[in-house]
C-alpha cells in the first residue's frame, strides 16, 4: 500500500523546561502538518518559529511534550527509518577529519558498505565540487564548504526523505544554484523534500507547497500560487497609444479603472489578480499572529 | 555490531591528541628508567602504581565528558540522525573508552616490562594491568551513565563516589560491603601491590565488574534513550 504521507506531525506540542522546572518556554504548540511523498516543501518561520524543533523531533533527536507523527510510515524516532532519510542540520558541526572520510563514515553509519558507499562517494564529491578538497580536513574549510559537506553527508544513503535545515544560507549564488538543481533533481526520482529556510527567494523557487509556522503555530500553508496570490487585489495593464502601463487596484475599485482608461482611449491588455511576494505574506502573517497575540494578552 | 565499532574507533581517532600525549608519558618515562635509571626495585614500584593508576584515571575523565562534550559540539546530530540506536552510540563511546584504556595499559605493560628485563627485576607486570584494565572499564561505564545527563565534572564526582562508597564505608564504619565496589578494590591493591608476586587479590571481583558494567551500560542507555539530545546543555 502506497504511503500516504512522508512525513506527518499531529498535533504535536513541546516545551522546554528551565532548571527545576522554574522556567519554560513553548516552542510548539499543537502543530500539525501532512507531507504527501514526492513534494518539496517549503518550511519558512522567524527565528524561534519552532521550525528546528519540530525537525529534531521528527528525526528523534528529542520527544515532544504531547501529540505525536510518522515519518515514512514509522513513529517518530524510529532508527531503522532514518537509514532513508537524509538530515542537513543547521550550523553543522563535523568531527576533524577530511572530506571524504567523513562522508564514508557517516555512509556506514548508515549501514553502506564498499562498493556502493565508494561509488556514491565519489558521485557526491563530483556532483557538490568538493572533489579537489576530499582529502583536506574539514576543520579547514569555510562555512560554505562545510555546507557542501553536510549535503553529502545527507545525500549519501540515497534517501527517500530529505529533510534539510537551512541548507543554503552559507553558500554563494553558484552553489545555490547547484542545491537548487539538486533538488530539483531528486524530486524527478520521486524523493520527498523538506526545506526549512529564511531566503524566501529560494524556497519560492524549487517548493510546490509552503507552510510558515510563527510562535509554535503554523499560520498558513498552501502552494506557492495559492498563497502568493491575492483576490483582493488586480493588476490591470492597459496600453494607450505607444505606451504600456500597469496599474494595481483594489478588487472593488477594478471597474471604475477600466472604465476609465476605455474612456480615455486606451486599451486594456489584461486584468489579473495581484501577486503579493513571499516577504509580503511572511511579513503579514508573522505581524497579524503578533497584533492577536498582543491583544490577547493586554 | 559493525556500528557500535564505527563509532569506537571514531571516538578513538577524535581522542587522538590524548591518547598522544599519554603514551608519550609512558614512552617518556620507559626511556628515562631504562636508559638511564638506576635498578632501584622501590622507584620502579612507585612508577608502576602511578602509571597503573594513571590509566584508571585517564578513562574516568575520558568517559565523563564523552556524551556532554558530542552535545555540546553538536556534532551529535549528524550521527544520531542515521540510522543508529542510541544504545549503540552509548555502547560505541564506551567501547572506545575501553580501546584506549587498552591501548594505554598495554603500552605501559610493554615499556615497563623492558625495563624490568634490562635490569633484571622479578617483578609480574601483566596481572596486575589486567586487573587495572578491568577496573577502569567499570569506570567507563559509570562515567558515561553520567555524562548521559551531566556536565563532565559532576559526572566525575558521582563517579568517584559510586565507585569508591562502598569501599569508604568499609573504612569508616567497618561495613563489609567493599565487594560490591571492585574498582576501588582493585586501585587498593594496585596501591598495595609489590608486583614481585603478580597479582594476589584473587579474581573474585571479575563477576561483579562485569555485571556492574553491563547494569551501568543498561542503565545509561536507557536514561540517554529518554534525553532530549538537542536541547540546551546543563
Amino acid at each position: 500500500m502506497a504511503m500516504a504521507f512522508a512525513l506527518e506531525f499531529q498535533n504535536v506540542s513541546k516545551e522546554y523546561r528551565g532548571a527545576f522546572g522554574r522556567t519554560s518556554f513553548r516552542a510548539l504548540s499543537g502543530f500539525s502538518l501532512a507531507i504527501p511523498p514526492g513534494e518539496i516543501f517549503g518550511f519558512l518561520g522567524p527565528n524561534g518559529a519552532g521550525k528546528t524543533t519540530a525537525i529534531h523531533i521528527a528525526l528523534g533527536l528529542m520527544a515532544p511534550t504531547a501529540g505525536t507523527g510518522t515519518m515514512l510510515d514509522r513513529p517518530f524516532g524510529h532508527a531503522r527509518t532514518r537509514r532513508r532519510i537524509g538530515f542537513l542540520a543547521e550550523n553543522i558541526a563535523f568531527y576533524h577529519r577530511p572530506a571524504e572520510a567523513l562522508v564514508r563514515l557517516y555512509g556506514r553509519l548508515n549501514g553502506l558498505r564498499d562498493p556502493q558507499l565508494a561509488q556514491r562517494t565519489k558521485e557526491l564529491l563530483d556532483t557538490l565540487e568538493l572533489r579537489e578538497v576530499a582529502g583536506k580536513p574539514v576543520s579547514k574549510f569555510s562555512r560554505g564548504m562545510l555546507q557542501r559537506v553536510g549535503l553529502a553527508q545527507a545525500l549519501i544513503n540515497d534517501p527517500e526523505l530529505l529533510i534539510l535545515d537551512e541548507p543554503t544560507s552559507a553558500l554563494d549564488t553558484a552553489g545555490r544554484v547547484t542545491v537548487r538543481e539538486l533538488l530539483l533533481r531528486a524530486q524527478a526520482q520521486g524523493k520527498t523534500i523538506f526545506l526549512s529556510s529564511h531566503l524566501l527567494s529560494e524556497v519560492e523557487l524549487v517548493c510546490d507547497r509552503i507552510g510558515i509556522i510563527h510562535k509554535g503555530r503554523l499560520l498558513r500553508q498552501g502552494t506557492v500560487a495559492e498563497l502568493l496570490e491575492t483576490r483582493a487585489e488586480y493588476e490591470i495593464a492597459v496600453r494607450n497609444g505607444a505606451d504600456t502601463t500597469t496599474i494595481r487596484v483594489p478588487a472593488n475599485q477594478q471597474r471604475r479603472v477600466i472604465e476609465q482608461a476605455w474612456a480615455n482611449g486606451g486599451e486594456v491588455l489584461s486584468v489579473t489578480p495581484a501577486r503579493r511576494t513571499l516577504e509580503e505574506l511572511f511579513l503579514k502573517l508573522t505581524h497579524a499572529d503578533d497584533a492577536v497575540r498582543k491583544e490577547g494578552s493586554a | 555490531m559493525i556500528t557500535i565499532w564505527i563509532i569506537a574507533l571514531n571516538f578513538v581517532r577524535q581522542q587522538r591528541i590524548v591518547t598522544y600525549i599519554f603514551l608519550a608519558w609512558i614512552l617518556g618515562f620507559g626511556l628515562l628508567f631504562g636508559v638511564w635509571g638506576t635498578a632501584d626495585a622501590s622507584d620502579m614500584l612507585a612508577l608502576f602504581h602511578q602509571q597503573a593508576a594513571y590509566g584508571v584515571v585517564y578513562t574516568l575523565f575520558l568517559a565523563a565528558a564523552s556524551v556532554h562534550s558530542e552535545r555540546q559540539s553538536r556534532r551529535i546530530l549528524a550521527v544520531l540522525s542515521k540510522g543508529i540506536h542510541r544504545y549503540e552510540y552509548i555502547a560505541g563511546l564506551m567501547l572506545g573508552s575501553v580501546l584506549m584504556t587498552c591501548l594505554y595499559m598495554v603500552t605501559l605493560g610493554l615499556v615497563n616490562a623492558w625495563f624490568v628485563l634490562r635490569h633484571g627485576l622479578p617483578l609480574q607486570l601483566w596481572t596486575v594491568l589486567a586487573a587495572a584494565t578491568l577496573a577502569a572499564i567499570l569506570i567507563s561505564s559509570i562515567a558515561t551513565m553520567f555524562s548521559t545527563f551531566a556536565h563532565p565534572l559532576v559526572a566525575t564526582i558521582g563517579t568517584i563516589i559510586i565507585a569508591g562508597l562502598p569501599a569508604g564505608l568499609q573504612v569508616w564504619k567497618g561495613s563489609t560491603v567493599s565487594a560490591l565496589s571492585p574498582a576501588a578494590q582493585v586501585l587498593e591493591q594496585i596501591f598495595n601491590s609489590n608486583f614481585v608476586d603478580g597479582w594476589t587479590a584473587g579474581w573474585d571481583f571479575v563477576p561483579v565488574a562485569v555485571l556492574q558494567t553491563l547494569c551501568f551500560w543498561g542503565l545509561a542507555a536507557i536514561i540517554f534513550q529518554r534525553r532530549d539530545v538537542t536541547a540546551a546543555i546543563e
